[in-house]
């Protein structure tokens, strides 16, 4: 091994999950870059392709849309290197979620029963009732537990400082949940490893 | 899916119910079907007969007590929405209105999925649950409101500005990156429709390291969770992280390049 792993690497101005600005290893990445360092550039390459046909042979793909309405059925791409997120970072991040997706369930209900956060000037009561997504038929309705979003897959970013922040709430039919069991399915056969000491 | 069957039963039936194998997702919808050990479901294969939804078996009709339906309400119910639908159930929607079966998510949930609703979430918690809100979300100026749409458009080259209800990563312009053609173009559609568009800063997606063809080199990420929620809210542990592959690039749509990486919870 000539070249070392992250000789080369330079992080950008953003903020990145395994290096700080200065170029010097995080905290908590620590574990997981000696895995890697162990490995090496070349095996590393080695491990993607055999991600690669596994992913082939499990039929994991999905459908894209050209311009002239062809549809293309791709592989599903997955890079071997995990996104790393600390204990800490994440207990917040579920604690927003939990909090966020709740408010928005109580919303929803009150936009087809009592409307109490219109009456209370809160919200401008137009951006709602003029929604091509507002369903005049649900007036009156609540679900069990007032549980309208069962399911959202909601987008979040990290901003320079490597702040949290949500980008889209996705209510409707978030996809992705498949993917996700699906890459640490492939990720336990490929790099068993990477399990071992995490 | 078993906390959103409105009446209690001794042996539910659940389906996932996909608009068939042509839509983008059919992969994810077998998937789900087959992990959660239910039956996976067209439009034609359900009927509904005196407010109740019944799946066609070879051994004759099987009530259906919660659907996991991934096609948009518009399609759901060709009694109640649109007309048109070829690959919903009609009469649906009266079972459902009726509680005699669940439907995940709920129609009507879209309501609250707009760009223009999000920018209101955070006063949303403070109102309903009293709290602070944890998580801080992306700026957000409102087309709809004058002095906002103002600064918009004379901002445009700095500004990202997204249809409010579109998804997949459609219909946006990176103002930074657009040609001053294209800046026009959306001024127009602004002025045109100024509810349907909203505008955000520019923000910088983190990176993380990323194979590429011969190295090892940042690529931009998002980080997608699942939060399901019925008697209580529940988090992935961790979620689809989308990768852009592209150098330098920000869009991590599958359907325009993106990739993905698993996402691992570390102390």
């Amino acid at each position: 091994m000539s070249e070392k792993l992250w000789d080369n690497y330079n992080a950008t101005k953003a903020y990145d999950g395994y290096f700080t600005n200065e170029n010097k290893l995080r905290k908590h990445a620590v574990i997981i870059s000696n895995i890697l360092e162990r490995y090496g550039k070349d095996k590393l390459q080695e491990i993607e392709k055999n991600c690669q046909s596994t992913i082939s042979a499990r039929g994991i793909n999905f459908r894209v849309y050209a311009a002239n309405n062809r549809a293309e059925e791709k592989k599903w791409p997955l890079d071997i290197i995990p996104r790393i997120i600390p204990k800490s970072q994440w207990n917040k991040v579920t604690k927003g979620l939990k909090q966020r997706v709740k408010a928005l369930n109580l919303f929803i209900d009150d936009v087809y029963n009592q409307k109490k956060i219109f009456k209370d000037n809160v919200i401008p009561r137009e951006i709602i009732f003029d929604s091509p997504y507002y369903v005049k038929e649900c007036e009156g309705f609540s679900p069990k537990y007032k549980s309208w979003a069962n399911i959202s897959g909601v987008d979040l970013i990290r901003n320079k400082n490597g702040d949290y922040l949500v980008l889209e709430d996705n209510l409707r039919v978030p996809s992705g949940v498949s993917y996700m069991l699906e890459n640490r399915m492939v990720m336990r056969d490929v790099f068993p490893e990477l399990f071992y000491e995490i | 899916m078993n906390e959103c069957i409105p009446k209690k039963t001794a042996h539910p039936h659940m389906v996932v119910l996909t608009p068939g194998i042509y839509n983008s997702a059919y992969f994810e919808h077998s998937f789900l079907a087959e992990q959660m050990g239910i039956a996976l479901v067209e439009g034609k294969d359900l009927f509904v007969e005196n407010d109740n939804v019944y799946m066609k078996t070879v051994k004759g009709p099987l009530k259906v007590d919660c659907i996991y339906r991934r096609l948009d309400d518009n399609f759901l119910d060709p009694k109640a929405f649109n007309k048109d639908s070829v690959i919903g159930v009609p009469g649906l929607f009266k079972c459902w209105l009726k509680k005699n079966v669940g439907i995940i998510n709920a129609v009507g949930t879209g309501v609250a999925d707009d760009k223009v609703v999000y920018s209101y979430v955070n006063r949303m918690i403070v109102y309903y649950l009293g709290e602070q809100p944890v998580l801080n979300q992306v700026e957000t100026y409102l087309c709809h409101d004058e002095t906002q749409k103002k600064y918009v458009l004379e901002n445009l080259s700095k500004l990202v500005v997204k249809p409010a209800n579109a998804s997949g990563g459609y219909g946006i312009m990176i103002g930074p990156k657009a040609s001053s053609k294209e800046r026009e173009e959306v001024a127009e559609k602004i002025k045109k429709n100024p509810r349907e568009y909203i505008a955000q800063p520019l923000e910088t997606l983190s990176t993380a390291p990323t194979i590429t063809e011969k190295n090892i080199e940042p690529r931009h990420l998002d980080l997608r969770p699942f939060v399901l929620s019925g008697k209580t809210n529940y988090v992935t542990t961790g979620g689809l992280t989308r990768v852009a592959l592209r150098k330098g690039s920000t869009i991590v749509n599958s359907s325009q390049g993106g990739g993905s990486k698993d996402t691992l919870i570390v102390d």
